[in-house]
């Protein structure tokens, strides 16, 4: 039978050139001439573009997303309104992922997982913006018709989200209100995960491995009976000191940020 | 979340694909001309295989407008020309920065 012949998608060389020094040439010896290369470009056209070929970070290794996060941050010095969009539109993807479920893109939600985390690491979003997705993974859609379609029983991949996230950033949540409030998270995930009943082997060893790095000492559940009780306390003990807690928060959260400084080695020059 | 009364960055979700930045401006500009400092628009896009919504991002001035311009949008219907109905959601945005006011020129 006749066939026609395959279309080849034809890019302006604009197009194809930043998709040569993103896709091709970054890595973490070249990352300053990349950052260069991105900043002579004619700016007002290619910057949407730009933005969603960082929306295409699981077309590139996944070991390489911090330096798209790091560029991110290098380019924010002069195109404020293009990291900000990054951000915004990464939150987006993640919500749009969990609107969906759809299997196929499962690879890039954890792609963009990792991007927010790594977004984190170089001071591009807040660890209240972490914590927000964090619990919005938890309970998106639950409680209405479709959690049924969005969250079944036996799919797991929030929990490899959750994973994913913390695997990234959480070691930064371990002193003041972030470290009290990835505590807290951690009670909340312990709740999800039990009310997945037996876990594949694979996210039990993940999962496992996660505890051990952000919080050996933490209790593993075991019944939803027992995590419910540690969530009934968590919650009372933050009713009586919710008061002072808000004014220490200010204090040590100053303190948490500047030790997140390693971003701007690649600032700008 | 419990500091949202300070919060000025919304997010207008769900809006028709092939809605235009202009032709939602004069929407929001009938009411809200000059009470937000810095609005951004996210083309959707529709194809056979995949469709995403038009988004856009706006800041206001003051945290009291937000709920005003909620009530207002959130739940509003768009039309388009084949009569598709789109239902906007307005929502905080989960990331509240803005681009700062100074924006320095790269010299490159």
């Amino acid at each position: 039978p006749e066939r026609s012949p395959r279309v080849t998608k034809v890019r302006p060389p604009l197009h194809q050139y930043i998709r040569k020094l993103l896709f091709a040439d970054l890595d973490k010896t070249t990352i300053e001439h990349v950052l260069r290369q991105l900043r002579k470009l004619p700016w007002s056209d290619c910057e949407p573009y730009l933005l969603k070929c960082f929306m295409k970070i699981h077309r590139g290794k996944y070991g390489q997303i911090h330096l798209i996060a790091s560029l991110t941050a290098g380019l924010s010095r002069y195109h404020d309104e293009f990291a900000v969009a990054v951000v915004d539109e990464v939150l987006e993807e993640i919500r749009v992922g969990l609107e969906l479920n759809d299997y196929g893109m499962q690879q890039r939600r954890i792609a963009h997982m990792r991007f927010l985390g790594e977004l984190y690491n170089y001071e591009h979003v807040d660890s209240s913006v972490i914590f927000e997705t964090l619990y919005l993974i938890l309970v998106f859609g639950h409680g209405t018709p479709e959690q049924d379609s969005l969250d079944p029983p036996e799919d797991c991949f929030r929990i490899r989200m959750v994973i994913t996230l913390l695997e990234t950033c959480g070691h930064y949540f371990d002193r003041g209100s972030s470290k009290r409030k990835l505590d807290r998270f951690l009670v909340h995930f312990q709740r999800y995960i039990l009310s997945k009943g037996a876990l594949p082997l694979d996210i039990e060893f993940d999962l496992q491995d996660l505890f051990a790095e952000l919080r050996s000492n933490m209790t593993r559940y075991s019944s939803i009976e027992e995590v419910n009780a540690a969530i009934t306390e968590l919650e009372e003990y933050e009713h009586t000191v919710s008061t002072e807690k808000a004014i220490n928060e200010k204090l040590s959260d100053t303190e948490n940020r500047s030790r997140r400084t390693i971003s701007c080695a690649i600032s700008a020059k | 979340m419990k500091d949202s009364p300070d919060r000025t960055k919304v997010v207008l979700r769900h809006l028709p694909p092939a809605i235009s930045q202009a032709m939602l401006m004069d929407q929001i500009d009938s009411v809200f001309a000059g009470r937000y400092h810095w609005v951004t628009f996210r083309p959707g896009k529709s194809s056979l295989k995949y469709q995403s919504h038009s988004r856009a991002y706006i800041d206001f001035k003051k945290p009291e407008d937000v709920i005003e311009f909620a009530e207002f949008f959130d739940g509003h219907l768009f039309v388009n020309e084949k009569g598709t109905q789109y239902r906007t959601t307005v929502e905080y945005a989960p990331s509240q920065r803005v681009p700062k006011q100074w924006s320095k020129k790269d010299g490159r």
